[in-house]
């Protein structure tokens, strides 16, 4: 009797030890996703302060706030590929005067 | 730690949480049917539910803060919980700051299951039938990746394992009007969700009509005829 008990005890251990072991997994599995996915939209669209000129209304263009369906060739990605520094502008401040005669400057839509 | 990387890691964390809770529903569903074999006892079943929530629920809290310590747009702590409190693309936001709210609930009701009633606690769980498509519509709305094939495939994936969830979940319901209801009620969902991101995020000029504000988007700089 008292063995049957140790076996059920056993069992329930063992069950518990490996949801703990596929739950650390899991969670560790989460956090090397966030950062490989951060990683990876790092590389695939702009961030909200990359800048580029554009044609207002182009599909895709980095004026919808996302690049995904854009050619490589005219991406421009992050301050590391475009040297673009980041705008330090905040969003309630007025936006800066265009004196050029080319299109537009257009931020991405952000987060 | 600057504003890209932030911004890169709010889109990353929301993602990945969606992920882990789409995984949460399915265990949930399939510890509710008490499903179950030698090899995947009940037991391990329950315990990856919770333990999925509360990484869940980690990642949303790591989502919430990046995106309030972002200072590229003016997000407060207060716009994490309350809908309406900011007003970068507000509805979808508040979508957000809801689901947000619907999961604390029943985080905490489920951290205090011993000490409530069990129609109560279940009553508050069942919201994370409405937690989860909130969530979804929040990022589909908010995010501006939603046109990136991996991060549309990640929602697709995600969508079609809730469905097979629940539909698996209703076919073995003894109820014909529970099975026809859930089932009508999941595919209007499924295709207003369809028709929401083919002819929202999908289409041109969806920041500005989601609610981004112009000085954001340079709309000031942009014909009127955009979006």
């Amino acid at each position: 009797m008292r063995s049957a008990l140790q076996n059920a005890i056993s069992r329930r251990d063992d069950r518990l030890a490996r949801t703990r072991r596929l739950s650390v997994g899991i969670a560790t599995g989460a956090t090397l996703a966030s950062v490989g996915l951060a990683a990876v939209l790092g590389a695939a669209i702009p961030g909200h302060a990359s800048t580029t000129r554009t044609t207002p209304g182009n599909s895709g263009s980095p004026a919808d706030g996302s690049s995904g369906t854009k050619p490589t060739s005219q991406r421009t990605t992050g301050p590391s590929r475009t040297g673009l520094t980041p705008p330090t502008r905040h969003p309630g401040q007025p936006q800066p005067s265009s004196g050029s005669s080319g299109p537009p400057v257009v931020h991405s839509g952000g987060s | 730690m600057n504003s890209q990387t932030l911004w890169y890691l709010t889109r990353a964390t929301g993602i990945v949480a969606l992920v882990l809770l789409t995984a949460t529903i399915v265990l949930g569903v399939v510890g509710a049917a008490r499903a179950a074999s030698p090899r995947w006892p009940r037991v391990v079943t329950a315990g990856l539910h919770k333990n999925l929530a509360l990484t869940a629920t980690a990642l949303v809290a790591v989502h919430v803060i990046t995106t309030v310590l972002d200072p590229f747009v003016s997000i407060g702590v207060v716009a994490a919980f309350v809908p309406f409190a900011s007003d970068y693309r507000p509805i979808w936001l508040s979508l957000g700051a809801i689901a947000f709210d619907l999961l604390l609930a029943v985080l905490v009701t489920s951290l205090l299951r011993d000490r409530l009633n069990v129609r109560v606690w279940r009553a508050v769980h069942l919201l994370v039938y409405a937690c989860w498509p909130i969530a979804l519509w929040h990022g589909l709305g908010t995010g501006t990746d939603t046109k990136l094939g991996l991060v549309l495939g990640i929602n697709i994936v995600c969508v079609l394992a809730v469905a097979a969830a629940i539909w698996w979940r209703l076919s073995l319901s003894p109820s014909r009007l529970l099975k026809a209801t859930g089932a009508a009620t999941m595919a209007i969902a499924m295709a207003l969700t369809v028709v929401f991101v083919l002819a929202g995020p999908m289409r041109p000029g969806w920041p500005a009509r989601a609610g981004t504000p112009p000085a954001l988007l340079g709309l000031a700089l942009l014909p009127a005829s955009l979006g």
